[in-house]
């Protein structure tokens, strides 16, 4: 069964390099492989999945055009592709894969999962709070094992592509040199949760962060590390005009092959886009929402974006004429999930709270747009893409 | 067998709550929880405090768990929760501070203020409501 999933697996990539990278997770998923499974090599893997990527990317182009604030791709992303079609629609470019680097294919070995980190590794195909997913089989390199173990839980996988000597500064990024103490080459992505979970992507996410260490995003990267914003499923708002939302990345473990699809919602941000406060003339917040909505009254459980016990919790940060502002407040629908929503929200600051001692209004704002990019859409009015 | 437990948010620090920032995980010297919502679950949190029903605390010690110790809590609620709960009533809390060694004892925290427990504690507080809680397995 094992065997013949891996089989289908294999025959399909070597058939069909162009083919969707879902049919290939399908196929992963029902692989069930071993932990010690050795399915691709990664060099025909990621010239495949890199081809995959931009067949699906062309597609989704295609389909879901352009959202006012930048544009979405679906594969094995070029970030310079789509910074470039961000801004003038050029015809996409292709980029061939690059082929592993000397070191990274020296160090490249397999290894088995130590079972510590399998024990918390997920199945092929699971999402993680509708962002990212880990891999089935967590085949890692000795001394990136020894990074990531360090890193609490991991629930991506990770291969040989893996330059654990060489830091991110080593990609353009002097001022990125280190990302939550993860060094890597440019292949990954890493994000570490509040939960101290490593969300991973992987050969989807290759040029994407070349581009965002290399190209014109850096200063989006860097401000986002700065602000200790999450990759994954979150939306970073740079210094400068550019900003970037990762909203789905998937990838299916197939031993050391491991497949990936990541999403990029790429472009350059509209002035004042992203959570901001006003000034309030009343703390009576409800008044302040519905005098904006009246026809909401009623209908809606009115929140604070950022949450009211940052009064408590980060003293002179906020002001109660900024906390209980018409731009801190959101409404969401009473309805019979209206509780858990609000339940993950709170759980999401919770986590922001654990993870930051201390913080500025620019932080606060940041999460509240990442919130916002997540559960927006179920807010009323809607919050689609920041305020 | 330990496990890492984010149980349900349903609320947060309450203006009333004394704390000590100069330090993170903060010390709390008064809490005050203010229940925005409620899920049900018997144990919630608000970073970095955890607090329990009455119930569920004398069960944790009729069970003698170790690195376990109860407190008072000031409870609230707040006009969200009179909106999403209403005609809920909330049952009597207590504050719940583990102290004992991560992945010894049976309560424990990790250094960034995650709760830890045994899977004998697990056990007993899932003889009540738990079904909102995060669990993953503990890896020392």
């Amino acid at each position: 069964m094992e065997a013949g999933n891996r089989q289908r697996a294999q025959s399909y990539l070597d058939m069909s390099p162009q083919a969707s990278s879902d049919a290939v997770l399908r196929l992963s998923r029902g692989a069930s492989l071993p932990q010690d499974t050795q399915l691709l090599t990664m060099q025909a893997r990621i010239n495949q999945i890199n081809a995959i990527g931009d067949s699906i990317r062309q597609q989704r182009l295609a389909a879901d055009a352009m959202e006012t604030s930048g544009l979405y791709a679906d594969g094995a992303g070029d970030v310079r592709t789509l910074l470039t079609l961000s801004d003038t629609s050029a015809p996409l470019q292709r980029f061939a894969a690059e082929p592993l680097s000397p070191l990274a294919r020296a160090l490249t070995m397999e290894v088995e999962v130590p079972p510590s980190l399998a024990a918390v590794g997920r199945g092929a195909g699971d999402l993680v709070a509708g962002g990212i997913l880990g891999a089935a089989n967590m085949t890692v390199l000795p001394l990136a094992d020894t990074v990531q173990a360090g890193l609490k839980f991991l629930h991506g996988s990770a291969t040989g592509d893996y330059q654990p000597l060489n830091s991110l500064s080593t990609f353009g990024a002097p001022d990125a040199s280190t990302w939550d103490g993860v060094k890597s080459t440019a292949v990954n992505i890493f994000n570490v949760s509040p939960a101290g979970m490593v969300y991973h992507s992987y050969a989807g996410a290759r040029d994407a962060t070349t581009a965002l260490m290399n190209g014109d995003l850096r200063r989006a990267t860097s401000e986002g590390l700065g602000l200790g914003l999450n990759f994954a499923g979150a939306r970073a708002v740079g210094m400068g005009d550019y900003g970037f939302t990762i909203t789905d990345v998937r990838g299916a473990g197939m031993g050391r092959g491991q497949v990936g699809a990541i999403g990029i919602k790429f472009g350059k941000l509209a002035d004042g886009q992203g959570a901001t406060f006003g000034r309030a003339t009343s703390n009576d917040y409800r008044a302040t929402f519905f005098a904006e909505y009246p026809e909401l009254n009623g209908k809606v459980v009115v929140h604070h974006a950022v949450e009211q016990q940052a009064l408590t919790r980060y003293p002179g940060v906020v002001s109660a004429a900024e906390m209980h502002s018409l731009e801190n407040l959101r409404g969401i629908p009473k309805e019979t999930n209206s509780q858990l929503h609000l339940s993950e929200i709170r759980r999401e600051w919770n986590r922001f709270y654990r993870e930051n001692p201390t913080a500025t209004q620019a932080q606060l704002l940041a999460k509240a747009t990442e919130i916002d990019a997540k559960y927006g859409i179920r807010f009323s009015p809607p919050v689609e893409s920041g305020n | 067998m330990h496990f890492i437990l984010e149980p349900e948010v349903a609320g947060g620090l309450g203006a009333n709550t004394v704390m000590d920032r100069t330090s993170h995980p903060p010390q709390v010297m008064h809490l005050h929880y203010q229940f925005d919502g409620w899920l049900g679950d018997v144990l919630v949190e608000s970073f970095p405090c955890f607090i329990v029903t009455r119930a569920a605390k004398e069960a944790l010690i009729a069970a003698a768990v170790t690195g376990v110790q109860f407190g008072d809590v000031e409870v609230s609620t707040s006009d969200q929760f009179s909106e999403v709960c209403a005609g809920v009533v909330l049952p009597e809390f207590v504050r719940l501070e583990a102290v004992g060694g991560a992945g010894s004892d049976d309560f424990g925290v990790v250094k960034d203020g995650r709760l830890v427990v045994s899977e004998r504690a697990l056990a007993v507080l899932q003889q009540f409501q738990l079904v909102n809680a995060l669990v993953e397995p503990f890896v020392l």
